[in-house]
């Protein structure tokens, strides 16, 4: 690189995405979420600090496959919750109960938040302890943008804020699916959908990816998947426009289905308790 | 103490399961009589509060069953006919899960627990998983989670169904020493599980209670006599189509029937 071109190098990120707007992508965005995009990228604080970070790079290129697979997983541990009673006929024993149609069910739904937040967590730290205490957890102030996967990320983020959204993302998409299975459970009284209930939502996007339609990326942008890999999700330019504001998806996936998972627990409990 | 059942109606569609029951059950046993199909595991899931019933309603001591909710589970003990259980619990730790949810405290749970399994003859088996049970133990394991919360009422539905003579006589001795200070209702359609515990019968036919009594009330009531006949073997077919006939014991050359 010569001196003139490092002289350009932050200046030419922002140049190089003006120009991608103005041609390829100029009828994928509105004019604000353009406007938005190039404030990101000329907001952002420069120079880079940059650092060895070789552990983080390990830890983020295996976390969406290891959030995968803890979901389904727990897919596994929570489907029989709720269903195992009529499985195992023990329901008129259990309804008959003083218990039966409150406390124990409460009980119950709690057991399954209790099951994914301990196992999820627990393969997380793990999982983190393990790369990070064997490559180092140096560079966890750089910017995610210098690495080269996150080089185009429009998100203002250091790397350790990164790997917070990433666990907090997996744990909430964890626990939305999780709810989801032991709802089917409840109301089908069978393991056997609620198991399928985490497949399908992770591997039914990917079929759909392929369609080329603004349109059907902006919904598979809000996609419950997308928060088992929020450090892929970082990476694209999914854009909403809320009430005038232009924000990224992966904020709006936090608090979405932050709401969704506290909102169908007590759907879950209603459903078992009126059997 | 009394439970009242006033003009119970309970449909599925086109079939009405239970037509229009009235009763009052206070302390004792009392047996639901009737064949298959005749209502009796209906209502006593409507007891249970397992149900719904689409008209009518049931009292205990002047409450509605269903406005008292868990009030009334608490002193409600049910073993279903269809009993199910958690298989791979062992017997002890099965008993004290049910303890949990019946709202009994550990330590109370603890004592039953130890006192239900020498009640039933099961203490050698309380580390047994309960799919390693034969059917006679798992009843017993049922009878015992049913008492855990030392129920005021006591529902049973077909308790000896599938068990061996001697497992339904130990069975039946252990309802009676159960039945003190307790309302029992025991539904079977083997008349010699209840002829010599129940303190009244009811006998059910299409969701109605057709009469109620003792069993001598019951048995000197009816206006059939018992006849027995010996006929030759091959006009006993010809008997049966012509009489009501309980009973046909074959012997050598002739058949021996008991004729209502």
């Amino acid at each position: 690189m010569t001196e003139e071109a490092a002289g350009a190098f932050y200046e030419n990120r922002t140049r190089l995405l003006q120009e991608w707007l103005a041609d390829e992508a100029g009828d994928q965005y509105s004019e604000a979420e353009k406007a938005y995009l190039i404030g990101q990228y000329e907001s952002l604080e420069s120079p880079f600090y940059y650092d060895y970070r070789k552990g983080w790079t390990q830890l983020f290129t295996f976390a969406p496959t290891v959030v995968m697979i803890t979901m389904l997983f727990l897919g596994y541990l929570v489907a029989g919750i709720f269903s195992n009673e009529f499985v195992w006929r023990a329901d008129a024993v259990f309804f008959a109960s003083c218990h039966g149609r409150d406390r124990a069910v409460a009980a119950k739904v709690w057991a399954g938040v209790g099951i994914v937040t301990a196992v999820y967590w627990m393969v997380t730290l793990i999982y983190s302890a393990a790369v990070l205490g064997y490559l180092g957890a140096d560079g966890w102030n750089c910017p995610v943008q210098t690495e080269q996967g996150d080089w185009k990320c429009f998100y203002h983020l250091t790397v350790w804020q990164k790997y917070v959204l990433i666990a907090a993302g997996g744990y909430v998409g964890c626990l939305f699916m999780a709810g989801l299975c032991m709802l089917v459970s409840a109301k089908v009284r069978s393991a056997v959908p609620a198991v399928m209930v985490p497949f399908v939502l992770i591997f039914l996007p990917s079929f759909l990816g392929n369609l080329e339609s603004a349109a059907v990326n902006k919904i598979l942008g809000l996609l419950p998947d997308r928060l088992l890999q929020v450090g892929t999700a970082l990476d694209y330019f999914d854009l909403y426009t809320l009430g005038g504001r232009v924000m990224g998806a992966v904020p709006i996936l936090l608090v979405l289905y932050g709401i969704g998972a506290a909102a169908v627990l007590p759907v879950v409990y209603w459903c078992f308790v009126r059997s | 103490m009394k439970l009242e059942i006033e003009n119970l109606t309970k449909r599925f569609q086109d079939v009405t399961a239970v037509d229009g029951v009235s009763c009052t059950l206070t302390t004792g046993v009392y047996g639901l009589l009737g064949v298959n199909g005749a209502g009796k595991t209906t209502l006593m899931r409507i007891l249970c509060t397992l149900l719904k019933p689409t008209g009518g309603r049931i009292l205990w001591n002047g409450k509605d069953i269903f406005e008292l909710d868990g009030a009334y589970r608490r002193v409600l003990g049910y073993l279903p006919q269809d009993f199910g259980f958690y298989p791979d619990f062992t017997v002890r730790d099965y008993l004290r899960y049910i303890s949990s949810i019946k709202g009994l405290r550990p330590a109370a749970a603890r004592q039953r627990t130890a006192l239900l399994l020498q009640q039933v003859g099961l203490e050698k088996a309380e580390n047994k998983k309960m799919k390693k049970l034969s059917g006679g133990m798992k009843r017993r394991v049922g009878i015992a989670q049913a008492m855990l919360n030392d129920p005021r009422i006591l529902i049973l539905d077909e308790p000896t169904a599938g068990l061996d003579p001697n497992e339904r006589i130990r069975f039946r001795n252990l309802i009676s020493e159960l039945a003190q200070d307790r309302l029992v209702l025991l539904s079977t359609h083997i008349v010699s599980d209840i002829e010599y515990i129940a303190n009244e019968i009811l006998l059910m036919k299409d969701g109605k209670i057709c009469i109620a009594g003792t069993t001598e009330e019951l048995t000197a009531g009816m206006p059939e006599q018992v006849w027995r006949v010996s006929v030759p073997r091959n006009e006993a077919a010809s008997y049966t189509k012509r009489y009501k006939v309980s009973n046909i014991k074959t012997l050598h050359g002739e058949a021996q029937l008991r004729i209502l």
